[in-house]
């Protein structure tokens, strides 16, 4: 048992950390666009943990064999990306480099200023598409008579598509001419504050 | 136009608007086209498909492009196919979209990228029919959300950013949990279970039906469940980019559903909009039926008004900013016009009305004190009754002050007084925010009314905490204490909700 174990870790050159997407005909495939080619002696029990979205730590040798494979439902820490990895250990042809993956999440800063004849008492919401316009999914905090201020956390990147209200759809904004105007939308970057301003709620003239 | 998934499980993510399938994933792209994968990744917002693990893809002829032995298929938000093939060499190629064949191997090594889901799902299902851009129905569907709950035969999760879909003309209810059941290309049912303390529980129903950015119409129908019924109709079409208009029938009827009603009223509303530069005209007609009962009085009264509404304007350099309006309008009733007009008898009336409001800038103060003020004046003229005229002032005062980044406060003060009915009330509030980590939200307030009409309990505070909790979204809990107030101590209303 124990030569076995030192012929093992002789033959890992490096560890691979990475999520997978499939392993099929021999290979892992990751999302980076990369494939390695498993051992036929890899752990069976370890190949059947292998599904679309999960993560790997894949043990490689020089010749770029995955020996022993880690799966887990969070990212490993172990081990390097496939961007550092040498070209010759992936059977797929290289590729340039990936832009670096953006799911972490950021916090977007609204700031809205309101009609000054808004009730006093009410509160200013903000509904959103990704809850199905939910109209009081995020509730803001007032910063004076007329400034209402309201965060949304989203993943990085993400499209913010949104419309302020009072609570209900009955108290949503309107246009200056009091029709319903089309959704607010932006792009969620790390630190972004927004200054909006809502010209009538639908329920004053 | 569909496109059909179907899985060992699905799952929604609805923050990250993502169907995410497991096991033996079969999906109808359209057009002829289908799939077969062991799993798939779908991109509600941006339509980015993934499809992983041995995909077979069946193109327009019925033919297996079995081939191409794909690991993995992508199909990106603008259409474009890319594969990584495992054999007979593992490459990456892109695919050409109508017949499913290689084209060339240029797949940037991205484009495989897998969404990176990191909540739970909100529900699970056998299936999904997503109609792109809009909405996706989910079959045997099962929520996780606050707590695994019933299997629905469906549920309709809309995604659109087109807020029509949203809109909504039930009457407010402590608890309301929509459950949209039936969804297409341009219509969504809802049924919706709602609770109140004064009416008791319920349902409700409505019906949209949306013909893109321009038109909406809504049927709705609340309670279902109870004697007396409410149906509401609105129609709303933006005719040009400065035209808008705007139909509502609502109709009223108590009493047992197969039987005479008790009581039974209507009403009619029509107005169109037309945005000048600076302002908008509006002209707005409606019409009553007092009793669609027979023996009950037949009176239909009617209104028609003309309004001109302007926008804000600043006031020279001095930072306060104001805005006009004014209208002129005709009311009739052939039982007599009473109400805030005398004498009652009169069956004509002509009416014209202007009013001013006007906004201070806010200032800041010593200690930080942000206070800003708001006036408004409406003057009424009638051409008939005592006077002909009537009057209403309302003034109100803010300070708000932020002791902290969590913590904030807010005092208000505010002065009504019309001359018709009479009426004046004076409120005093203070509002106590603190925005706790983790997105949880805590409001306390206190209020002070001097009212001459007493319908508004003499002191009141209220409690309202707002909580993100890790899996089950956010939870609302919100009740006021009156005082004795008639008699009362809580409020017969409490707010409650959950929301994703």
């Amino acid at each position: 048992m124990v030569p076995t174990l030192h012929l093992l870790v002789l033959a890992v050159a490096l560890q691979i950390h990475a999520q997978a997407l499939a392993l099929q005909d021999g290979l892992l495939v990751l999302t980076s666009g990369d494939a390695l080619r498993v051992s036929p002696d890899l752990d069976p029990a370890a190949q059947r943990q292998v599904k679309p979205g999960r993560y790997v730590l894949a043990s490689v040798d020089d010749g770029g064999i995955v020996r022993a494979l880690r799966v887990a439902d969070r990212p490993f820490t172990e081990g390097v990306d496939p961007s550092a990895a040498p070209a010759s250990l992936f059977v797929t042809p290289p590729h340039p480099a990936n832009e670096a993956a953006q799911d972490q999440s950021v916090t977007v800063t609204l700031d809205v200023h309101v009609p000054a004849s808004t009730p006093p008492g009410d509160t200013v919401y903000v509904a959103t598409a990704a809850s199905g316009w939910n109209a009081n999914q995020v509730r803001c905090t007032q910063i004076d008579g007329v400034t209402w201020r309201c965060s949304v956390a989203l993943p990085a990147g993400a499209t913010l598509t949104y419309r302020y209200t009072r609570g209900s759809w009955n108290t949503a904004e309107s246009d200056r001419a009091g029709g319903q105007p089309p959704a607010r939308s932006l792009t969620a970057r790390s630190g972004t504050t927004v200054n909006d301003a809502v010209a009538r709620w639908s329920d004053q003239p | 136009m569909f496109e059909s998934f179907a899985a060992g499980q699905i799952a929604l993510y609805i923050n990250a608007g993502v169907i995410e399938g497991q096991g033996g994933a079969r999906i109808d792209l359209g057009n002829r086209r289908s799939a077969q994968a062991d799993a798939f990744a779908y991109d509600l917002r941006t339509g980015r498909l993934v499809l992983a693990g041995h995909v077979d893809l069946v193109d327009r002829s019925g033919r297996t492009a079995n081939e191409l032995r794909a690991a993995v298929v992508v199909r990106t938000p603008n259409g474009t196919l890319y594969a990584l093939v495992t054999t007979p060499t593992p490459r990456r190629e892109r695919l050409d979209a109508t017949t499913l064949a290689p084209v060339d191997d240029q797949a940037p090594g991205n484009a495989f990228a897998f969404p990176n889901v990191s909540e739970a799902p909100w529900m699970v299902a056998d299936s999904a029919d997503v109609v792109p851009g809009t909405l996706v129905t989910l079959r045997h569907a099962t929520f996780l959300y606050p707590t695994r709950g019933a299997t629905l035969p469906s549920y309709v999760y809309v995604f659109s950013p087109n807020t029509y879909y949203a809109t909504s003309t039930l009457p407010y209810a402590s608890f309301d949990q929509a459950w949209p059941f039936r969804g297409g290309a341009h219509a969504l049912d809802t049924l919706h279970v709602r609770y109140d303390q004064s009416a008791g529980a319920s349902l409700g129903f409505d019906h949209r039906a949306v013909f893109g950015d321009r038109a909406y119409a809504l049927l709705s129908l609340a309670p279902l469940t109870q004697s007396g019924r409410n149906a509401s109709f609105t129609f709303y079409q933006r005719m040009s980019s400065h035209v808008y208009q705007t139909f509502n029938a609502d109709a009223y009827r108590q009493g047992p559903l197969i039987q005479r009603p008790d009581r039974a009223n209507a009403s009619l509303s029509y107005a169109v909009t037309d945005a000048l530069r600076q302002s908008y005209v509006q002209l707005t007609l409606n019409q009553s039926y007092d009793s669609l009962v027979a023996g009950g009085t037949p009176n239909h009264p009617n209104t028609e008004l003309l309004s001109w509404y302007g926008n804000d304007h600043p006031l020279g350099r001095t930072g306060f900013r104001y805005r006009l309006h004014s209208s002129i309008g005709h009311d009739h009733d052939a039982f007599g016009l009473g109400g805030q007009i005398a004498p009652a008898a009169a069956t004509d009336a002509w009416v014209k009305g202007t009013g001013l409001s006007l906004s201070s800038p806010v200032v800041t103060l010593p200690l930080k004190i942000q206070l800003s003020a708001y006036g408004e004046r409406d003057l009424s003229w009638f051409s008939t009754g005592p006077g002909h005229g009537y009057l209403t002032n309302d003034l109100v005062l803010t300070a708000a002050r932020h002791m902290s980044p969590r913590l904030s406060a807010v005092a208000t003060y505010q002065l009504l007084e019309a001359s018709s009915p009479f009426t004046l009330f004076r409120t005093a509030a203070l509002n106590l925010t603190y925005d706790a980590p983790a997105r949880a939200q805590v409001v306390l307030s206190l209020q002070h009314d001097d009212d001459v009409n007493a319908v508004r309990p003499l002191y009141a505070a209220s409690i309202d905490v707002r909580m993100r909790l890790a899996r089950l979204g956010t939870i609302e809990i919100g009740r006021s204490y009156f005082f004795n107030f008639g008699g009362q101590t809580w409020s017969p209303r409490f707010t409650f909700s959950f929301l994703p």
